[in-house]
């Protein structure tokens, strides 16, 4: 029988939890990194072309959108052809993911087209707080603080640019702070979690 | 009381099986996944993984990816249970009685 000291014991222990930690951050990595980069991105330009083109916001938003959408969909499905872990539970789990982000994609839309609004910056305000509330929700729904905290700090940032920021220049704040605030954790994800 | 297991002891064998241990109970994970998630070689982890196959505690499957051999590492109920005493084992030593990974 093996007989080790509490010291050996206390070693493979967090031997143990360093693997596992190490091992679902490279696997919940290798996609959440190049979508918030992506995202991020995204955010940076659609800000910024919303500040330098006021009036072509929704349209400017309506391609980088589906652009983003149709990218995520690729980076999901690439991924998935790659076939280095595969588990029919977490198949289940991104299919589940989808239709959340669905719904809170539609709950967005129509709370933007049904409930008046004074300006741009609200609207905004408004869709990007419903956004960070699902980071929320997916961070505690995967355990995953990162995303609980990306999704706090942006949704904090947003409310302070909507209340000290000039209307004018609200848009540049965003993509500094909301486009910055995607973009940033997912570099580090990307270069960290491997 | 759970006593230490002498095939996952060994400090390869125990970070491979804690690896697969971190994943879903159904997942199949890639062998060169493996192999960088742990920074081993093709000859150390193959060595290691045949220890745990005799054991009946780790499956390899053969197959192909769009025409290109794979091979993927699953870890059995008999594997995961053996880690979970294994590890519960640890924690005896240490005076904590309780399971988890």
């Amino acid at each position: 029988m093996t007989s080790i000291s509490p010291e050996e014991a206390r070693e493979a222990l967090a031997d143990i939890d360093q693997v596992a930690r190490q091992t679902r951050r490279v696997v919940a990595g290798s996609q959440m990194g190049p979508i918030l980069l992506l995202w991020g991105v995204i955010w940076m330009i659609g800000f910024t072309l919303s500040f330098l083109f006021p009036r072509e916001a929704a349209r400017i938003w309506m391609v980088l959108s589906g652009a983003g959408l149709l990218t995520t969909a690729v980076i999901g499905i690439r991924h998935h052809r790659q076939k280095m872990v595969e588990s029919a539970q977490a198949r289940q789990l991104m299919g589940q993911l989808a239709w959340f982000w669905l719904a809170v994609m539609a709950y967005a839309m129509a709370l933007t087209l049904l409930i008046p609004r004074k300006n741009g910056v609200d609207e905004m305000t408004l869709i990007v707080c419903i956004m960070m509330l699902a980071y929320v929700l997916m961070g505690i729904w995967l355990r995953s603080p990162i995303l609980v905290v990306i999704g706090l700090v942006v949704t904090v940032a947003t409310l302070a640019g909507r209340a000290w920021i000039p209307h004018r220049y609200f848009m540049l704040w965003m993509a500094v702070f909301g486009g910055g605030g995607l973009f940033f954790p997912g570099l580090y994800v990307k270069l960290r979690w491997k | 009381m759970a006593e230490l297991n002498e095939v996952i002891h060994q400090t390869v064998r125990l970070r491979i099986v804690a690896a697969l241990a971190a994943l879903e109970a159904d997942a199949r994970v890639d062998f060169t996944y493996v192999k960088n998630l742990l920074k081993l070689s093709d000859g150390n982890l193959g060595a290691h993984l045949m220890k745990l196959e005799e054991a009946g505690y780790l499956v390899q499957e053969k197959t192909f990816v769009e025409r290109k051999p794979r091979t993927y590492l699953h870890l059995t109920t008999e594997g995961r249970t053996a880690f979970e005493q294994h590890v519960a084992a640890l924690k005896a030593i240490l005076g904590d009685g309780s399971l988890g990974g």
